[in-house]
């Protein structure tokens, strides 16, 4: 933490560091050693103590000080007469406490550390953590994550077979790893593309049999750009959607959104491919319908194609029961 | 300026927490160092110190002083609300909680300030920021801590909820509670809601019912599933995705995974979602069960492809 906080935290440090420093007793703490634990320096730590030491001197009687600062040459004690319990935590750092301590407590053994910690300051806050509030936040990309992260320490190229859901498409990779990085909900890693020497961007949960090769792998461009997301130039269709597809608009990023006659939409979004556009249309229904469309989807008079096809796979394996 | 400000909200807090009663605001300018002495500016610094206790955590009670006539408007720090029972956090305890806030949380040194009061040090650096945060979620925590009732206009309605679950899922915040505007148990997307959530005035305003509360449902079978009857449909998907379907699916039944695919069994309560769902795996997924669900995806797609 730099020594320039904001004042609510400057505040609660100071308290913070003096209740460190009374609970060693007479003897006090060295100096360094309380200003490591507090992140700052001696200086730094000095100047707060003498602070504090101000408070309550104008008081008529020295017993309505809140607390004694003793400052001896390498060392302080402190005693609290007043402020020696915590001060309330406010709704917003009862939340940060418990949502950060559940998220990691799911996988941890029911007396570890932070299964204890998280217990005794649900109990403190009145709430029960994992029945009233429970969080699933996935903080490095799981396995996968890890092991590309490895990757990229080591310089090494990792291959994986790769669902392409845009043009639903599976195949074997092999890519240069430069950066794992997380938008929205879900976690990617953007590395350069072996089969077509292109940057590309992979989504973690839609790879399998990961691997780190032998082969050593470039190193990624120094202005990577790991927020980016979406993609700028790709062609733009406009629909007309029925009220019931409106999560579409919920769902996926829109150029536009203009509400139309009896809650129907039209959407104006941007297609990474023909198959993206055909499975959502197989999605949105017959009710929807395609009132512009950009040259480089295609022709508009089949875009049914992805639904003809699945028709075909039900009409061969019959139109009843089917069991296996 | 910035000394003078921490020496005098430390002694303001120290003398209204120590107070028998009330004081007023010409006692709190006579104790506590540092304020202007003309009358206007003392009124505005004095607001803005009341202003920064509060968004501290600490509560201000203002009543009137005991023995004035006509009466004056005096503060103090109600005792044992200023505070909090202390919660004995171990060593091994405060660092595993430092580790996690600092992993985890919001990034903006809420988690930072909350382990300072609990008597941890500094955090490590780091890039945090998982857990975004914002005035609708905290209210509704408070809500949720304190059994009070939250106010909050979604979907277009007003409503009266008492929370029972706050949920953090596919980074998103969720909120599930008894909506008395519809007499059901809800569940809520919090960056949906309208406008403010406000928590009522009345801790304890609710029990929250014995029992687990049910958790939220995201799976889109089975999303806002009390409408349809409860079938079990049985699914077929394409060998090739069959490690990232079963990824993403959960616990649901797995009636074979082998080279011919994977089947798998799921109960849906909502056709809608469920068809929108198999629909998007294109033709590397076939309903093959029930008769009537199949029959209803067969009948969607012959319109869909004419």
């Amino acid at each position: 933490m730099s020594p320039s906080v904001d004042f609510a935290t400057r505040f609660q440090r100071l308290l913070a560091l003096l209740r460190h420093a009374a609970a060693r007793g007479d003897d006090g703490i060295p100096y360094p050693e309380l200003a490591g634990e507090f992140g700052l320096t001696v200086p730094q730590l000095v100047r707060e103590l003498e602070t504090a030491s101000m408070i309550g001197a104008d008081e008529v009687h020295y017993d309505r000080m809140p607390f004694e600062v003793i400052l001896d040459d390498d060392r302080v004690s402190v005693r609290l007469f007043s402020m020696d319990r915590p001060l309330r935590l406010t709704p917003a750092e009862a939340l940060q406490l418990v949502a950060s301590a559940g998220a990691l407590a799911n996988d941890e053994d029911e007396d570890s550390p932070l299964r204890r910690a998280l217990a005794k300051v649900g109990a403190v806050i009145g709430v029960e953590p994992g029945e009233d509030i429970d969080v699933e936040a996935d903080p490095d990309g799981g396995a996968s994550g890890r092991l590309l992260r490895d990757a990229i320490t080591a310089g090494k190229v990792v291959s994986f077979r790769y669902w392409s859901y845009g043009r639903d498409e599976v195949s074997v990779r092999e890519v240069d790893p430069w950066a794992v990085t997380r938008a929205d909900a879900e976690w990617y890693l953007i590395g350069l593309d072996r089969a077509s020497s292109e940057e590309r961007r992979f989504r973690l949960d839609r790879m399998s049999e990961l691997q780190v090769l032998d082969a050593t792998a470039g190193p990624g461009p120094k202005d990577l750009d790991t927020s980016r997301t979406g993609l700028p130039d790709a062609p733009e269709v406009v629909i007309d959607l029925p009220p019931d597809a409106r999560w579409v608009v919920e769902q996926l990023p829109t150029v536009a959104a203009v509400p139309g006659v009896d809650g129907r939409i039209t959407v104006t979004l941007r297609a990474t491919s023909r198959t993206w556009l055909e499975r959502l249309l197989v999605r949105v229904g017959p009710e929807a319908k395609v009132v512009d469309l950009d040259e480089r989807l295609g022709p508009p008079e089949v875009l049914g194609a992805a639904a003809s096809r699945m028709l075909d796979r039900y009409r061969r394996n019959g139109a009843t029961d089917r069991a296996r | 300026m910035a000394a003078n400000k921490l020496e005098r909200i430390l002694t303001l807090t120290h003398i209204l927490l120590e107070t028998p009663r009330h004081l007023t605001a010409v006692e709190i300018r006579s104790r506590v160092p540092g304020y202007p002495s003309e009358e206007e500016s003392f009124r505005r610094s004095f607001e803005r110190d009341k202003a920064e206790l509060r968004s501290m955590g600490i509560p201000l009670d203002v009543d009137n002083v005991p023995g004035t006539d006509p009466p004056i408007l005096g503060y103090r720090i109600p005792p044992g609300e200023g505070t909090l029972r202390d919660p004995g956090l171990a060593p091994d305890e405060l660092d595993a909680l430092r580790l996690a806030v600092a992993v985890i949380g919001s990034g903006d040194g809420t988690g930072q300030r909350a382990l300072l009061k609990l008597g941890g040090g500094v955090t490590p650096d780091t890039a945090g920021g998982l857990l975004v945060s914002d005035p609708a979620i905290e209210a509704a925590f408070e809500g949720l801590a304190e059994r009070r009732r939250l106010s909050f206009r979604y979907h277009d309605v007003d409503r009266d909820v008492d929370p029972y679950r706050l949920q953090f899922a596919r980074n998103r915040w969720y909120l599930v509670g008894f909506d008395h505007s519809r007499g059901a148990l809800r569940w809520f997307r919090l960056d949906r809601v309208q406008g403010e959530v406000t928590a009522g005035p009345t801790p304890g305003a609710f029990e929250r019912p014995e029992g687990e509360t049910p958790g939220l449902q995201l799976a889109p079978w089975l999303v806002g599933g009390d409408t349809d009857e409860t079938v079990t449909a049985r699914v077929w998907f394409d060998p090739d995705i069959a490690a990232y379907v079963r990824a993403g699916l959960g616990d649901v039944e797995v009636v074979g995974d082998d080279s011919d695919g994977l089947v798998v069994e799921l109960p849906v309560t909502n056709r809608e979602g469920f068809r929108s769902w198999v629909m998007s795996y294109l033709d590397r997924a076939e309903v093959l069960g029930p008769a009537s669900l199949r029959d209803e995806v067969v009948d969607w797609l012959t319109e869909v492809a004419e």
